[in-house]
């Protein structure tokens, strides 16, 4: 029995020690690193699955474990996991890319830094003040500044990781300085300060609002709402795949995480900025699925079709916030994390196999590798919202938070990109369906990612099937 | 007599002023030095409000705390992005924003 | 401090800061950066932040912009190539900086508790002794000297021990993020596709 916090501290060691490992690596355990990668993250899984809830009392004053915090840690070391799983499949890919020419390259911190990522994830989910939020935050930035370039011989990760260190940075700027105006008009850097402060009628409302303002626009940023999104297609696009599902589905969490607990701080009882704030996420929200929808119908690229996707998914998650139903967001999140991580192992394993990520190389998917082409249509349904599968619980919760609250305009708007959605998900499934002239190869998966698969479209179904599998995770 | 809001002010124009120069500017290093004055003046604006906000009587260390970390985050985020940026020289011999322009759609 | 100093540091730092966005050169706008990080550090002085101030100095005037020039040098970055301004994005941006500045301006105008002076919120070390634990800090202040590094390392290992330790974390992992990203292999060439 361990702790929570033990958990993140032995993760976080074992990623240091897998850095040292490699670096005095031979041949043999150049193998040992991902593997020892992959087996930590399980272990670290179960451990926290069987948890103690003690903690230490000297972190107790920055460190929460409510239930949102424990969904999250879990939730941060399954998307872990299974990066992990995708980062092996794509191995000899990102090796290629990440060394010169004719030169076999060690990649050990491929497998390694996903593991202090995940340790920073799984702080940033128990922040209780902004000190606590900013320093593990700004360790899960950096890494994926590294993470994204990592492959330097490509041209678009060379390019992705200077789009996403140019915005990063700024959103670490918008952030910082907006937690230095939080903290003016409150004088309190922990959320609870916060959310008295704000309820007082001697806080002044304008400081806060501002303070807010830019705090909720860095963080924005980083889970890609709009008008803070424009970074996400490329960055998405250009980043290596493993890479782009890490975050799109860990670091976006994490930002919701965060999103949440600020949110919660500043709406609080009697909060004098309760309206505006509220306000502002629901335009938010309507221009994140909007921005994420429309321009989604018109991609060629499956992965960068997948981006476009994302931020309409952060759409929904914000619309849920907006109403005030946590709860929601953190089962949307659920919803989301199968379907987009199955997508993206379906590009490695294709990509693997020479299949590239544009639309047209999917022809005659279903023909060349049934299983592959099954598991890209439920991940895409699953992301559209069909019935049956995960992601339509998740939207419906969404728009029924929303009717709740009676914001009709904003739920018509949603229902738009939903449909919208309909349209350019299935466009991959049709393309993999449609039948091809002449002879096509088989399409080799390997066991691992055949597991792994099985795993995800059973997760999909599940919870589509039976919600109260993930709702009853979430009490 | 300089008030509170003298400091904030200059921190605020500082922040400002880096902002336009990410906008303006095409070069990817000079981007990157706006981006550190950008984080320069939310420290101002920290240190400013800790000063005025006393906690028994002496400034408010948690807040400085804070800029702390900023200030070592910034170095660590410097050369990282340092490094992106010469591999980025390395491959395309520039440092221009019009280098990045591969990515579109 | 006499508003005298302040006004020059504050024009020290704004006026370096422009600097730094109008120079062609980016040699120039690393200079003019240090400049601008000399004068905010003296305003940091100036707040009784002494120990930021020096780090200000150090880390960012020093160590950083040290690393900005070398990396310009390293790579004989040449100034703006004589390409003409783009007056589009110029006026944009500084209708950016002018929106944003005025947006501060009508929140300070309304920020009643910003026109407090620093002789208003005078520190009370007599207090603050009485409520510190550690000796060292504690005989200091009542001596009446503010002791800015004691009380700084005292919060941060006694507040943030952990955070501390993560960015420890955030440093290797930079460290290494370096190593990956700029080693070159040996007898391969640099391609890039």
């Amino acid at each position: 029995m361990m702790s929570s916090f033990s958990i993140e501290i032995f993760l976080a060691v074992v990623g240091v020690l897998l850095i040292a490992l490699d670096a005095f690596a031979t041949e043999l355990n150049r193998k040992v690193v991902p593997w020892a990668a992959i087996g930590a993250t399980g272990l670290a899984l179960i451990l926290m699955l069987t948890r103690s809830a003690d903690i230490p009392a000297w972190i107790t004053p920055f460190y929460a474990t409510d239930s949102l915090a424990v969904f999250y840690k879990v939730f941060a070391l399954v998307t872990t996991l299974i990066v992990l799983i995708i980062a092996l499949e794509g191995d000899f890919i990102t090796a290629y890319f990440s060394s010169s020419e004719g030169v076999k390259t060690r990649i050990g911190e491929f497998y390694a830094l996903p593991l202090i990522v995940c340790a920073g994830m799984m702080w940033m989910a128990s922040a209780k003040d902004l000190v606590a939020l900013f320093v593990p935050l700004e360790l899960v930035t950096v890494s994926f500044y590294v993470l994204v370039a990592f492959t330097r011989r490509s041209a678009m990760s060379l390019e992705a990781g200077v789009k996403y260190l140019i915005l990063g940075a700024l959103s670490t700027g918008v952030l910082v300085f907006g937690i230095a105006w939080v903290y003016g008009a409150t004088g309190s850097l922990s959320f609870e300060g916060i959310a008295a402060a704000a309820s007082k009628p001697t806080t002044n409302a304008m400081a806060l609002m501002l303070g807010a303002a830019l705090l909720l626009a860095g963080l924005g940023f980083k889970v890609g709402a709009a008008p803070f999104q424009i970074w996400i297609p490329d960055v998405y696009q250009g980043a290596p795949t493993p890479v782009t599902a890490f975050l799109s589905v860990g670091s976006k969490a994490a930002g919701f995480v965060v999103l949440t607990r600020a949110v919660q701080a500043f709406t609080g009882d009697g909060s004098q900025i309760a309206t505006q704030v509220g306000n502002a996420l629901l335009s938010a929200a309507a221009l994140t699925i909007l921005l994420g929808s429309l321009p989604a119908i018109f991609q060629t690229n499956v992965k960068r079709l997948m981006a476009y996707s994302s931020i309409s998914h952060a759409g929904f998650m914000v619309l849920a916030l907006a109403c005030g139903a946590t709860g929601t967001v953190a089962f949307y999140m659920g919803t989301y994390l199968p379907a987009t991580l199955l997508g993206f192992l379906l590009l490695v394993v294709l990509r693997t196999q020479g299949v590239g990520d544009e639309l047209k190389d999917l022809a005659g998917l279903s023909k060349r590798s049934p299983l592959l082409a099954f598991a890209l249509a439920v991940a895409f349904a699953s992301m559209a919202g069909l019935p049956l599968t995960a992601g339509f619980m998740g939207k419906l919760l969404v728009f029924m938070a929303a009717i709740s609250k009676a914001h009709y305009g904003v739920v018509a708007l949603a229902v738009v990109g939903a449909a919208a959605g309909f349209y350019y998900y299935f466009r991959p499934i049709l393309t993999a369906y449609s039948p091809v002239e002449g002879e096509s190869t088989k399409l080799q998966v390997s066991p691992v990612a055949r597991v792994t698969i099985a795993v995800l479209i059973v997760g999909v179904v599940a919870v589509g099937v039976y919600p109260k599998l993930l709702q009853s995770v979430l009490k | 007599m300089i008030t509170l809001n003298d400091y904030l002010l200059v921190a605020g124009i500082l922040f400002a002023i880096g902002l336009a120069g990410v906008v303006v500017r095409r070069n990817i290093i000079v981007i990157y030095m706006c981006l550190e004055m950008m984080l320069s003046a939310a420290n101002l604006t920290l240190v400013a409000f800790s000063r005025f906000h006393l906690v028994d009587g002496a400034p408010d260390y948690a807040a400085q705390s804070l800029v702390f970390f900023t200030i070592t985050v910034a170095a660590a985020e410097v050369a990282v992005g340092l490094a992106i940026i010469v591999a980025l020289f390395r491959a395309k011999q520039s440092v221009d924003v019009e280098s990045v322009t591969k990515l579109k759609g | 401090m006499p508003s005298v100093l302040f006004y020059l540091f504050a024009a020290i730092t704004l006026l370096f800061g422009v600097g730094v966005v109008v120079a062609r050169n980016p040699v120039a706008s690393a200079l003019s950066l240090v400049c601008s990080f000399t004068g905010l550090a003296a305003l940091f002085i100036s707040l009784d932040a002494y120990f930021i101030g020096t780090l200000q100095i150090l880390v960012y005037a020093g160590a950083v912009m040290v690393l900005f020039l070398f990396i310009i040098m390293l790579l004989d970055i040449k100034a703006a190539e004589g390409r003409q301004t783009n007056y589009a994005t110029a006026v944009g941006g500084l209708l950016l900086a002018v929106l944003f500045t005025v947006q501060i301006a009508m929140v300070l105008g309304d920020f009643k508790e910003g026109n407090k002076t620093l002789a208003d919120q005078t520190l009370n070390l007599g207090a603050a002794a009485s409520k510190t634990s550690l000796n060292t800090i504690k005989d200091e202040l009542a001596e009446g000297t503010l002791p800015d590094a004691k009380l700084m390392g005292f919060t941060l290992f006694d507040k943030y021990p952990f955070q501390l330790q993560v960015v420890g974390l955030l440093l290797l992992a930079g460290t290494v993020g370096v190593v990956v990203l700029s080693k070159r292999d040996r007898g391969g060439k640099e391609e890039v596709s």
